[in-house]
């Protein structure tokens, strides 16, 4: 066989070989992506108990979170969790905002951007009612699109 | 094919050339690429495994979700879809447990689809094992091609196995223990054992009723069937008297350190021995009659690939009348491939030929992955009755009809037949003959042709085949 003949046949081989192997790093790349899960989700409390008071602090997952009565008869829960780099914020009451403590971040009494590094509003948090008790899940609100 | 003979200008790659030009002398019948294959398939088998390393969690313990709350198994009732994922009645799920920790916190497409399993002994919830929610749930259903990663491994176990036994076989067939070759030869036999080791330790890994069993059956071996050493021997394995959630770390960190370790040192050693002389004996073929072997066997393993599935009722596709033509197939592709490139011109004898060897293999690996991946993706694996999760807290280890791999069916069969001590013995005696070929085996003796010691081989063969094929009948399918 001539030796041209042999130069496109190697080159052919190292071809397919090429063209498995990106499919394969592809493959992997996506492999390696955290798997889905189940939004941690937590009671909160009755119905009742929650719109008796201004706030209520539950635990969703790892984080913490307020639920809140609010005027128009819904509920609305936030995440406290900042959107800089994701400490914990806490309330300051003095001054109805809240505070984060690792860069001086501070959002308003609704969760929005006063000062400091933070990008973005506090997250809001989906809430369910389900017999009888109010249901707090880790995932954006059914009526706003999830935060990039 | 690719021509790097001495006629090449120097390169930088040179060397690299020069090792695999060594490395991989062409002959090509049947049996060559097979060796190739064993080194294909152990890399298939170190990135899938690595991959899976990024999710699997090699611990017994009761396992939680990510924010630390408890999981509970539950079975789904009515086919839905959660997560992205389409469940149909008789799965295992993990879900999350409510407050008061015995009942379940059913996510809303569950909610009226699936109730908790509970142990029939004790009415208790059962907790899956972390290792097995890993596997079974994250890896297979909830991440992007898990079951593709997680099929590839284990396909790829059998199909490693298979090359292996190949491989092996012919060799002995061929007397490839003999004097140039002793070192290669035992080298080669301890990857066999510790590839063997490799099936079993992962085996025990998703941590469900078969590997339960298996991290017993295969512990035990030496505790009955070895004196004085054997006992020590098991509870080594175990980490105790008890096969329980601390032979799961001993097994994970056997099949994803010290095995794949050893593997690599062992595997260096043998490709080095090895390019000393061709074991596989380079006597080439017949360019006149190029296609007539191949030809006959990818034929018949066609036509079985083609008629398995329907004179085998249910369908395994582990079966080895199955994955051996499975495997036949593309390699016999490969060699007519082979061929028909390299035509009459390749005299397998001459130096220059041998450059030929690595792209001759890269065909066969080619067609064969296609095989593999075909394979993973039209049978994703399943471990069938075996996959339920072990719950060492509870009592439900209810025995199952388990089946042993296809390649120790052999060896079942003996232990039907003989005591374990017995048979133990026996394995080892074999082990220890094997070993000692080389020195057995003089000149002298492999110039008369076929002498007894050869006659042994062929034997253990025979032996070997019908204690399979009888412990095949035994279990059916
Ligand atoms: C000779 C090479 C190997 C063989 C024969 C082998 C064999 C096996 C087998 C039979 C299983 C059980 C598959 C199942 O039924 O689910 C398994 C599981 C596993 N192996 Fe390997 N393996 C090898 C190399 C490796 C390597 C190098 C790694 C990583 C460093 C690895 C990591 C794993 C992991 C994480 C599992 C658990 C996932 C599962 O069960 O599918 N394996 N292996
Ligand atoms: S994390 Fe809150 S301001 Fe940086």
């Amino acid at each position: 066989m001539n030796s041209s003949r042999r130069t496109t046949l190697s080159r052919l081989l190292w071809g397919a070989a090429g063209v498995v192997a990106l499919p394969v790093a592809y493959v992997a790349a996506r492999f390696l992506r955290p798997p889905v899960t189940e939004p941690a989700r937590c009671v909160a409390g009755s119905i009742e108990k929650i719109r008796s008071q201004p706030t209520t602090l539950v635990r969703v997952g790892l984080n913490d979170a307020v639920v809140q009565p609010m005027p128009d008869g819904t509920l609305r829960a936030i995440s406290l969790r900042c959107t800089h780099t994701g400490c914990p914020v806490r309330w300051v009451d003095a001054s109805r905002e809240f505070h984060c403590s690792c860069h001086g971040g501070r959002f308003d009494s609704d969760g929005r951007v006063i000062a400091g590094p933070p990008p973005r509003p506090l997250q809001r948090l989906r809430v369910e009612q389900s017999g009888g008790n109010v249901i707090v899940i880790d995932e954006p609100p059914s009526d706003e699109p999830p935060s990039a | 094919m690719a021509d790097f003979s001495q006629s090449q200008p120097q390169t930088q790659s040179q060397p690299i050339r020069q090792f695999f030009r060594e490395l991989v002398p062409a002959t090509d019948t049947l049996l060559w690429y097979f060796g190739g294959l064993v080194l294909f398939f152990f890399g298939v088998m170190l990135l899938s495994g690595l991959l899976m390393l990024f999710h699997y969690q090699p611990s017994a313990a009761p396992t939680t979700a990510p924010d630390g709350t408890p999981l509970l198994l539950a079975r789904i009732t009515d086919t839905t879809t959660w997560l992205g994922v389409e469940y149909l009645p008789g799965q295992l799920v993990p879900v999350r447990a409510d407050s008061s920790g015995g009942n379940a916190d059913f996510p809303t497409p569950l909610r009226s689809a699936a109730e908790v399993v509970c142990d029939s002994a004790t009415g208790r919830p059962v907790h899956p094992s972390a290792a097995w929610v890993s596997i079974e749930h994250v890896v297979m259903r909830q991440t992007e091609f898990g079951s593709l990663v997680r099929s590839v491994h284990a396909w790829g176990a059998q199909l490693l196995v298979a090359s292996l036994l190949i491989w092996f076989g012919g060799l002995a067939w061929q007397g490839a223990w003999r004097k140039p070759n002793s070192a290669v030869w035992s080298s080669g036999l301890l990857l066999i054992l510790l590839v063997l080791a490799s099936a079993w330790t992962g085996s025990v890994l998703p941590w469900d009723r078969l590997g339960y069993a298996a991290a017993w059956v295969g512990s035990s071996l030496p505790e009955q069937g070895i004196p004085v050493v054997g006992e020590p021997l098991a509870q080594a394995m175990r980490g105790g008297k008890e096969v329980g959630g601390g032979a799961l770390t001993r097994m994970a960190a056997a099949h994803t350190a010290l095995l794949p370790i050893a593997l690599v040192l062992v595997l260096i050693f043998h490709a080095s021995w090895w390019r000393r002389g061709v074991v596989s004996g380079n006597r080439g073929y017949d360019p006149s009659k190029p296609f007539s072997a191949a030809a006959v066997l990818a034929a018949g393993c066609g036509l079985l690939l083609v008629i398995y599935p329907f004179i085998a009722s249910p369908f395994n596709p582990a079966s080895p009348f199955f994955l051996l033509p499975l495997l036949l197939l593309p390699v016999c592709a490969a060699q007519l491939l082979n061929r028909l490139a390299g035509g009459a011109a390749v005299s397998v004898t001459s130096s220059q030929a041998s450059s030929d060897g690595l792209y001759r293999q890269l065909v066969c690996w080619l067609l064969v992955a296609g095989a593999l991946l075909t394979l993973a993706i039209a049978a994703p694996w399943t471990r069938g009755e075996g996959g339920f999760p072990i719950d060492l807290t509870q009592s439900q280890l209810a025995a199952t009809q388990l089946r042993p791999e296809w390649y120790l069916l052999g060896f079942y069969q003996l232990l039907e037949w003989c005591s374990a001590s017995v048979a133990m013995a026996f394995l080892l005696s074999v082990l220890l003959f094997l070993s000692l070929l080389p020195l057995a085996d003089r000149p002298a003796s492999a110039a008369k042709g076929r002498g007894a010691i050869r006659w042994m081989v062929y034997a253990l063969f025979l032996l070997f085949l019908f204690l399979t094929l009888w412990g095949y009948m035994e279990v059916g399918g």
